[in-house]
Order: structure tokens, then C-alpha cells, then sequence
């Protein structure tokens, strides 16, 4: 219980930030005069929403809204005043609430407080509109994971303070450098959202098609993209790729495009970006926080680790040298490439020459790179 | 083969247009566009339009309107056309969440065609409105929400057409919030009813530190193989996406950003197909909105596979915050004429093309009406074989009609008696008389607020038109001057 507690107490505020934009004025008040602590009788038993002859309710954050504005309300019974202060002030709070948080439900909240918690302190339609698909799908990656922890000693720091956005390729209104690719480096850097949120852009310019593996690890929702083209005119992203959070790390083995490419470390999911739950805690000199602006919220660690590998064309299987088995994974998926699917950097790409299929130029060219 | 040939040429009435419009050079000789004054119809408050589709529902001749649109009181409203280019209220039907853009086909496959929309509310809802007898609907029926079939959130705006070449009608659903595009298959469902399972969910600026917010999805046959491809405008991300159907599959974007106008580059709030340059494909139009320079129309070019290569712009709207965008071929000349609504004064401003090849337009007309033209369309409302312009003014809650007596050229049909014009009372903007657009000044615009909406880094265009497309109310009038040339 001292944990859930504490949990909450951790993003109390958080909360309140976010639901202070759309109370009323009299609500307003009402946080701004509450406490960061849980009230001492919150949660209890009782729908916030409906009376009932127990003192308190059952979600912790509205239950202390309340009861900061009313303390009755925890001290002798939930009743019709106690019911309209929730309707009025806990718009949007909506944990826990009915419906398993790794299935779809058309209402908002789910019934384990602190996956629906987690859940909607970055996805908070979850708990402001509807449980869909993309909820459920969050709940079952991030719930019940904890934290993990990379270690990134060593490694080439991307040097970009949480609070600037120097890497973000085309990813802004304005367009931004990228991090030069080195082959066989091993860098470091930390993502951030909240606003614009922060990707890390790698270019991968170059004539012709030349093959890469990126091995990366990270501390958060992870999301991996191959953007093909420059900022202005056309672009597309051939692949993206979200493995389930804090799994180690995942390697790709991928043939980039000749021209303007790029590759893209950013947080997310295979639904969307994650737009909330990780702000950056640097202090930005021309910025500093106001004294009383809510402390950063960190749900998940924010450092990645990112190693690029610069392969052979024809080293399909990644091993750092282009033979036999190479040859036979080609043969093995030998004719046209399917479309109308989705492009998956995983499996492997023997399609060397990019025409669509695997053919007798193909085996040239991996010859030629025996 | 046939039905489908049919059912892509019913269903992706941009195609229409440019077979029937493709552009030829402007004539030296072409007279200046002409249009009377407004004719005007109020909804009933709170009902906030947003945009319209016409058809004959009743079968009298005329066409009728079904009105999409953001309304506390959760309606969606048709109208029974008169002939004479006013409207009165024929069926008031129930939506609850804001509806902001609707569809019309057969999609039950019993000869009437049914409304199909999104309901974007807390629970987005995809639902059909099946046509009855005499031009009336039943009540919705859901066709997908978030536990059947999983609608992606805050669905802004649907697309029609037999995607999968089936032989029957497919939806693709485009997902503001959610930045995704829905595509719903249609399925015969046990019992023979209606069913739709989602087939694709294609994600849209998914490279974007900030929110691509795409608003608009058009179906039209971009690459010239026979099926029907996805056009998205991406407010937020200011770039319009084609999704390029792969043997009835939708996988992948391809995304052209909008290029820079003068100084700055434009926000991009609307968007439509039409073949602009006469080579038989579907090229890609949108209202420019700049903030500091005039308001221009954009093209971009289709090289017939798909990829749009090149861009052209023209001049737009005169005043305000250009929005909305019409082509149409109002002198019958050949070549499409353009039209522009812009916001904050709500501005028209009709175009005439001039010069072969070139995305050129001679503002032959521009006046104040409203302050937002959401929406603009071309329509014979009279029957005199010549197209009209039909519009919404979304914050006075008005459907306006401007008849055409443009003369025109080579399609016999001559011009009509004047019509009584009448002058709306409750309206903000009312037009005030004959003035020569060269002598009279610029009104102003109105200001907006500023705020980084699309989370981009940048305070721009995009911002604004993504404030006025979420206004949903009216905003405060401003007195302005209207003139005609």
C-alpha cells in the first residue's frame, strides 16, 4: 500500500497540471488550493461519481480534489454535494474505472489504478475519452514492466540537451541537423517529449544502396524508422519498427537507399508516437522552471544506446562476411517481393538491387561483394 | 469489370471532374465570370456546418443537400433544393458527436444512395444513414466504433469507393487525432446486413516531432491503374500524403511537403483533386493560406504514376485567411475556373483561368460574406444547364447560392431571369454594393490567435488554419465591405 501511495503521490501533480487547462474557474481554485499529498481517507469504496454512505472514493486523485474542498466528504459521507464536486472537478480522471486495461472498452479508464494511471499520464484520450484498441495495446506493453536501466559507457554522446532539438532532422517546422553516421560507433543520447517531442536523426546519405545494422537499446517505448528523401519535396518511411519496452537490445540488419536517407530513434509505439511521460529534468539556462511549475515526469528512463554497423551488400545474415549461407538465404527468397504489405526490416532483405524482386541481379551483386 | 469501372466512377467524383473538365487552353475571348447576389438559407442554431454533398434526393430535379456539421444538439440536417438556389429543411437526423464530414453512396447495395459519415465524438462511431423512399434516411446505423472494428480517434472526414475491387463500397476514415488513415471493407455480414472490418491503418507523419493533424481524405485513381488511391491533407505537418493502392491494400505514405510561398510556407486547410494541367490524371489542389503575403491557390502536379513532381500557384482569395477551394468550369469553356473561400472576413473570390498551362486565375469577382467559407461547391441549382456556386458560411450557420449568368460557351444553354436577390438580416457580413476590386482597398483581416498548435517548434500559417478548421462556434463579427466587379 506504502508503494501505491507513493506512486501516486509521484504524479499527483502531473495530474493536476494537465487537468487545471480544462476545469472551470471554480475548480481551478479548488486545485490550486489542494494539497500534492493524497488525502488521508483517499481512496476508499464508492463511485466518485454516484452517492453513496461511506466517506471518500474510490480514485485517489478525485477523491482528494474533493475532499481538499470538502473535507466531509472524507469525513462522513459521499453524498450529492460530494458527487458534484467529482462531476465538476475530476473531469478527465478516470482511474480506476470499469473494463480490463488490456481490452478494448468504448469508456474511459480501466480497473487496475496503476496501469491505468501509467497509461493515461501519456495517453490521456485513455482516460478522457474511450479505452481502444491503442490503450489496451499500451497496458499490455508498458504495465507491469518496471524500469530498465542501459548502460551506455563508452559510448558517443549525441550532445543534444533535452531541452534543444539540434538532431532532429525534418521532424520541425524548421529543419535541423542530423547526427553524422560513423561505422562501427556506438552513441549515446537521451529522448524527451512534451511539445515537440524529441527524435534523434542519423543520416544515412550516400550513393547507391549500402546495408546496415543498427543495434539499440533504450530505456523507453521505442520507436525505429527509415525516412526516405530530404525535408522538402517527397518523402516516405519505409519501415518502422516498435519493440515491446525494455526487451534489450534489437538489432536491425537493413539496405538503405542511395540519396538522402535516414534513420530515426524516437519514442513510441506501433500505434503512434508517445507524446507525453518522459520531460526533460535539464535546466535550460534561457528558461528556467518556475519555482512553481510541477516537477518533470519521467514514467520511463529516457537514454538510448544506438550502435551502426556498415555491412557488405550482400552479408544477409549480418555475420560480417558475405558466403555460402548468404547465398542460400538469397536463393531461399528468390522471386517477387510482396506488396500490399507492410515492409518488416526484420526479415531478412534480399532484394539487393531494390527492383522489387529477388533475382539473377541479385546474386551478382552479392557475389561481387563475396 | 464493369461495375467496378462503375462504382470508380461514381464514387470518386474527382475523377469525374477531370474527364469532363479536363483543361484546355483559355479562350482570349472568354467574358469576365458573373454571379448574382446571395441567396441564402439559415440553419437552425447551434448547428455549426461544416461541409455538404448534393443529390437529387427527393427526385424533383433539383438537388438537395445533406449537411455535415458541429452541433451540441447532435443533428445532421438535409435540405430539399427549390430550384431557384434556396433550401428548406427536409429531415433532421440524429448524430450525436460532431459530425464533420459525410458521403453519399449505395453502400447496402438497394438502389437508394445512404449517407455514410463519422461521429468523432469520445466514442468515434463510423455509421451509415440508409436511404428511404422520397429522399429521406433511416436513422444511423453504426457500422464500426471503438469495440467493433476499432475507429481510430477524432475521425474528421471520410472517402468512398470500392478500394478492394469487390464490386462493392469501402470507407476510408481519416483519423485527426489519431493521424491515421482507417480503411473499412465492406463485408457481407451474417444475416446478409451491413459489415465492415477494418482493413489497413496507415499512419501519417509518423517522422514528425510535432502532430501532422490530416484533416481531409480524398479516394481518386492518382497512378492511372484502374483502382482508387488516398489523398490526405496534413494540416499540422503542412504536406499532402498519397497512399497508393496495392492491389486493394493501403501500406505506406508518400508525403510532398508544401513548398514555400515567397517567405514563408502556407497552411494548407482544404484540398481537392482535379486534372489542372489537362494530361488526364488527377492532380492535387489546396487553398494557401499565408500570413504575409496574399493568399494564393497551390497545384501539385501528378506525373500520371502517382508522384506529384511539380507545384504551381495562383492568386486566391483577395482578403482573409484562404481555407476552402473550388474547380469548376463555370463559363463552359473547358478549363476550370477556381474559386477560393477564405475566413476572418469570410471572403469569396472567383477566378477565371487564364492562359494555357498556366495555374493562372483573373479574379473576376471577390466579396465579404460570413467569416469562415468552409465549404464551396458547383452546382446546377436551377437546371440552366450552367454551374453555380453553392457555399457555407459556417459561424452565421448559412447555406449560400450565387446563380451563374456567366455566358456560356459552347453548351447552348443560355443565362435566367434575375432572381429576386434578398439580403440576410442576422448575418455578420451582408455585401453592399458594386465596387471595382483594382479601387478598392484590401480589407483588413482579422487577427487570431497564435500559438504553436501543431507542437512543430514554429508559430506559422499552419497554426492558423488549424485554428480556424477546430473553430465551432462563431466567432465575433467585424463590419466589412463587399464589392463585385
Amino acid at each position: 500500500m506504502r508503494d501505491f501511495i507513493g506512486h501516486l503521490m509521484g504524479h499527483l501533480m502531473g495530474h493536476v497540471a494537465r487537468h487545471l487547462a480544462r476545469m472551470p474557474v471554480a475548480a481551478v481554485a479548488v486545485a490550486l488550493f489542494a494539497n500534492a499529498a493524497l488525502h488521508a481517507q483517499c481512496p476508499t469504496e464508492g463511485d466518485c461519481r454516484k452517492v453513496h454512505a461511506s466517506p471518500g472514493c474510490v480514485m485517489p486523485e478525485c477523491c482528494s480534489l474533493v475532499c481538499e474542498a470538502n473535507p466531509l466528504c472524507c469525513e462522513t459521507t459521499w453524498d450529492d454535494t460530494c458527487v458534484q464536486s467529482a462531476l465538476d472537478i475530476c473531469d478527465g480522471i478516470n482511474c480506476p474505472a470499469t473494463g480490463e486495461c488490456t481490452a478494448t472498452h468504448a469508456t474511459p479508464g480501466c480497473s487496475d489504478f496503476t496501469c491505468c494511471d501509467l497509461v493515461s499520464n501519456f495517453d490521456g484520450w485513455c482516460s478522457y475519452a474511450a479505452w481502444d484498441e491503442i490503450c489496451a495495446r499500451e497496458a499490455a506493453e508498458v504495465c507491469g514492466v518496471g524500469r530498465c536501466a542501459i548502460d551506455a559507457t563508452g559510448a558517443v554522446d549525441e550532445n543534444e540537451p533535452c531541452y534543444k532539438r539540434l538532431n532532429d532532422g525534418c521532424g520541425l517546422g524548421l529543419d535541423h541537423d542530423r547526427i553524422a553516421l560513423a561505422c562501427g560507433v556506438t552513441f549515446k543520447g537521451r529522448i524527451t517529449n512534451g511539445g515537440s517531442r524529441d527524435l534523434d536523426w542519423f543520416a544515412l546519405d550516400g550513393v547507391g544502396r549500402r546495408r546496415f545494422r543498427v543495434t539499440v537499446e533504450a530505456e523507453f517505448p521505442l520507436e525505429l524508422q527509415y525516412f526516405r528523401g530530404g525535408c522538402e519535396g517527397a518523402s516516405d518511411t519505409k519501415w518502422l519498427v516498435a519493440p515491446n519496452l525494455c526487451t534489450g537490445p534489437i538489432a536491425i540488419n537493413f539496405i538503405a537507399d542511395g540519396g538522402t536517407s535516414s534513420f530515426i530513434i524516437g519514442s513510441g509505439y506501433d500505434d503512434g508516437p508517445l507524446r507525453y511521460g518522459i520531460d526533460c529534468d535539464d535546466i535550460d539556462p534561457d528558461n528556467p522552471p518556475n519555482p512553481d511549475d510541477p516537477p518533470p515526469v519521467q514514467l520511463f528512463g529516457v537514454h538510448w544506446r544506438a550502435r551502426v554497423d556498415c555491412l557488405a551488400i550482400g552479408d544477409l545474415d549480418g555475420n560480417g562476411s558475405v558466403g555460402p549461407q548468404d547465398l542460400a538465404m538469397l536463393l531461399n527468397l528468390w522471386g517477387p517481393i510482396p506488396t500490399g504489405v507492410a515492409f518488416d526490416p526484420r526479415a531478412i532483405d534480399a532484394d539487393l538491387d531494390g527492383n522489387g524482386t529477388v533475382g539473377a541481379p541479385d546474386i551478382a551483386t552479392l557475389l561481387s561483394s563475396w | 469489370m464493369r461495375l467496378r469501372t462503375t462504382l470508380i466512377s461514381a464514387f470518386a467524383g474527382v475523377a469525374t471532374i477531370a474527364s469532363a473538365f479536363a483543361c484546355a487552353s483559355a479562350r482570349a475571348d472568354e467574358t469576365p465570370l458573373a454571379f448574382q447576389g446571395n441567396l441564402f438559407d439559415q440553419l437552425p442554431e447551434p448547428f455549426f456546418p461544416t461541409m455538404f454533398r448534393t443529390r437529387d434526393l427527393d427526385g424533383d430535379g433539383f438537388p438537395d443537400l445533406v449537411i455535415a456539421g458541429r452541433d451540441p444538439d447532435d443533428r445532421l440536417i438535409t435540405q430539399r433544393g427549390l430550384g431557384n438556389g434556396r433550401f428548406v429543411t427536409l429531415q433532421t437526423l440524429a448524430a450525436p458527436g460532431f459530425v464533420d464530414w459525410v458521403e453519399l453512396a449505395d453502400i447496402d447495395g438497394d438502389g437508394r444512395e445512404d449517407i455514410v459519415g463519422a461521429w468523432r465524438g469520445d466514442v468515434p462511431r463510423l455509421v451509415c444513414y440508409r436511404g428511404l423512399a422520397g429522399g429521406l434516411f433511416e436513422e444511423a446505423l453504426v457500422l464500426a466504433d471503438v469495440e467493433l472494428g476499432g475507429v481510430g480517434r477524432d475521425p474528421q472526414s471520410v472517402a468512398l469507393g470500392d478500394f478492394d475491387g469487390d464490386g462493392d463500397v469501402d470507407v476510408a476514415v481519416c483519423n485527426y487525432i489519431g493521424q491515421s488513415i482507417d480503411v473499412f471493407s465492406s463485408r457481407v455480414a451474417n444475416g446478409g446486413g451491413l459489415a465492415f472490418e477494418r482493413t489497413a491503418r496507415v499512419r501519417l507523419g509518423q517522422f514528425l516531432g510535432g502532430i501532422a493533424y490530416p484533416r481531409l481524405v480524398h479516394a481518386g485513381d492518382m497512378d492511372g491503374d484502374g483502382d482508387l488511391d488516398l489523398v490526405v491533407n496534413e494540416i499540422g505537418a503542412s504536406r499532402i500524403a498519397v497512399i497508393r493502392n496495392e492491389a486493394g491494400r493501403f501500406v505506406a505514405a508518400k508525403e510532398y511537403r508544401v513548398p514555400i510561398l515567397g517567405a514563408e510556407r502556407p497552411g494548407i486547410a482544404g484540398m481537392d483533386l482535379a486534372d489542372i494541367d489537362g494530361d488526364g490524371d488527377l492532380d492535387v489542389v489546396c487553398p494557401a493560406l499565408l500570413l504575409d503575403s496574399a493568399q494564393r491557390v497551390l497545384a501539385f502536379v501528378n506525373d500520371g504514376t502517382g508522384a506529384l513532381t511539380q507545384t504551381l500557384d495562383g492568386d486566391g482569395a483577395p482578403s482573409g485567411y484562404s481555407f476552402s477551394l473550388l474547380l469548376a468550369d463555370f463559363d463552359g469553356d473547358g478549363d476550370l475556373d477556381a474559386v477560393s473561400g477564405a475566413a476572418l472576413p469570410g471572403t469569396i473570390a472567383i477566378g477565371r483561368r487564364t492562359g494555357a498551362g498556366a495555374f493562372t486565375f483573373e479574379i473576376d469577382q471577390s466579396f465579404q460574406f460570413g467569416s469562415l467559407i468552409r465549404h464551396l461547391a458547383a452546382i446546377d441549382v436551377d437546371g440552366d444547364c450552367d454551374l453555380d456556386l453553392v457555399g457555407i458560411d459556417a459561424p452565421s450557420r448559412t447555406v449560400f447560392t450565387r446563380r451563374n449568368v456567366t455566358p456560356q460557351q459552347g453548351s447552348g444553354c443560355g443565362g435566367f431571369a434575375e432572381a429576386q436577390q434578398e439580403q440576410p438580416k442576422s448575418l455578420p457580413r451582408k455585401s453592399t454594393g458594386k465596387q471595382a476590386i483594382a479601387a478598392r482597398p484590401t480589407p483588413a483581416r482579422e487577427s487570431v490567435p497564435m500559438a504553436d498548435r501543431d507542437h512543430n517548434g514554429v508559430v506559422d500559417a499552419a497554426d492558423v488554419a488549424i485554428w480556424i478548421a477546430e473553430l465551432s462556434q462563431a466567432v465575433a463579427p467585424q463590419p466589412v465591405k463587399a464589392g463585385v466587379k
